[in-house]
C-alpha cells in the first residue's frame, strides 16, 4: 500500500489563505502521482460540503473552488473530521464530491501504515 | 501451542454474558469522540477467537473508524452492509488474542 500524504486544514472561510494553502500543496502532491488527502478539522470541515468552497478566495492565489475541483480530479481525497462535523450538523448527505466523513481511527491507521502528515498552514 | 479454546454447547464470554449478547454491538449514534474505540475493543475482547461480532453504527465517522480500529487490533473485517435506514452493519471476526486492560 502506498503511504498517503495527509495535509491538515484547520481553517474555513474565516481565513481564506489558511483554508486554501493545504489544498494547493495537496494538489501538487496529487499532480505528482502521490496518494494525497486533505484532512479537514474545525471550521475546515465546511469546505468539504456542497458549496462549501464557494467564494473562498485570497487575493493573489487561486480560488479554493478551482483548486478543490482540480485536486479531486487528480485523485485526491478530502476527509472531514467526524467530531467536528457533528456539532456543525454536517452529515454524509452534505459531503461534496471527493469528501467523506472519517474518525480519528481511520487517520491513525494510515499513519501507522506509514502515512505522513503535513501542516502547511 | 494452545489447545482449541472454541467453546462447545452454548458459548459464553468471560464477563458472564452469553455469546448472542456479546456478539452483537449496537453502537447507536456514537461516533469518534464518544468512547467508541474503547468499547469496541472491550466488546471484541469478550468474544472467543474465531467468533464474530456484528457492530451496527449510524454515525458516519463510526462507519470509517470501526473497521480501522478492528484492523489495527489484528481482527478481520468480514463485511460491511448498509441498511436502508442509513446504518451500517460491520461484521468482525476476532483474530487476535491480545487482551487490553482498559
Amino acid at each position: 500500500m502506498t503511504a498517503k500524504l495527509i495535509f491538515n486544514c484547520t481553517y474555513g472561510s474565516e481565513d481564506p489563505e489558511r483554508a486554501t494553502l493545504p489544498f494547493i500543496a495537496a494538489n501538487v502532491a496529487a499532480s505528482a502521482g502521490q496518494d494525497a488527502v486533505v484532512l479537514c478539522t474545525i471550521e475546515a470541515v465546511r469546505l468539504g460540503t456542497n458549496g462549501g468552497t464557494d467564494g473562498v478566495a485570497y487575493e493573489g492565489i487561486p480560488a479554493l473552488a478551482d483548486v478543490y475541483a482540480e485536486f479531486i480530479g487528480n485523485g485526491g481525497q478530502v476527509w472531514l473530521c467526524g467530531v467536528c462535523a457533528k456539532p456543525r450538523n454536517i452529515t454524509e448527505d452534505d459531503c461534496a464530491k471527493g469528501a467523506q466523513i472519517v474518525g480519528a481511527a481511520k487517520v491513525v491507521e494510515e499513519v501507522v501504515a506509514g502515512a505522513k502528515t503535513v501542516a502547511f498552514a | 501451542m494452545h489447545a482449541d479454546s472454541r467453546p462447545t454447547g452454548t458459548p459464553s464470554s468471560p464477563d458472564g454474558h452469553d455469546a448472542d449478547e456479546t456478539a452483537n454491538f449496537d453502537a447507536g449514534d456514537r461516533g469518534c469522540g464518544d468512547g467508541l474505540a474503547k468499547e469496541l475493543r472491550q466488546r471484541i475482547d469478550a468474544v472467543a477467537i474465531g467468533q464474530q461480532l456484528t457492530v451496527t453504527v449510524r454515525d458516519p465517522s463510526a462507519k470509517a473508524d470501526v473497521p480501522s480500529v478492528a484492523r489495527m487490533l489484528g481482527h478481520r473485517v468480514l463485511s460491511e452492509e448498509p441498511l436502508p435506514d442509513g446504518r451500517l452493519v460491520i461484521t468482525l471476526e476476532r483474530s487476535d488474542d491480545r487482551k487490553a486492560d482498559l
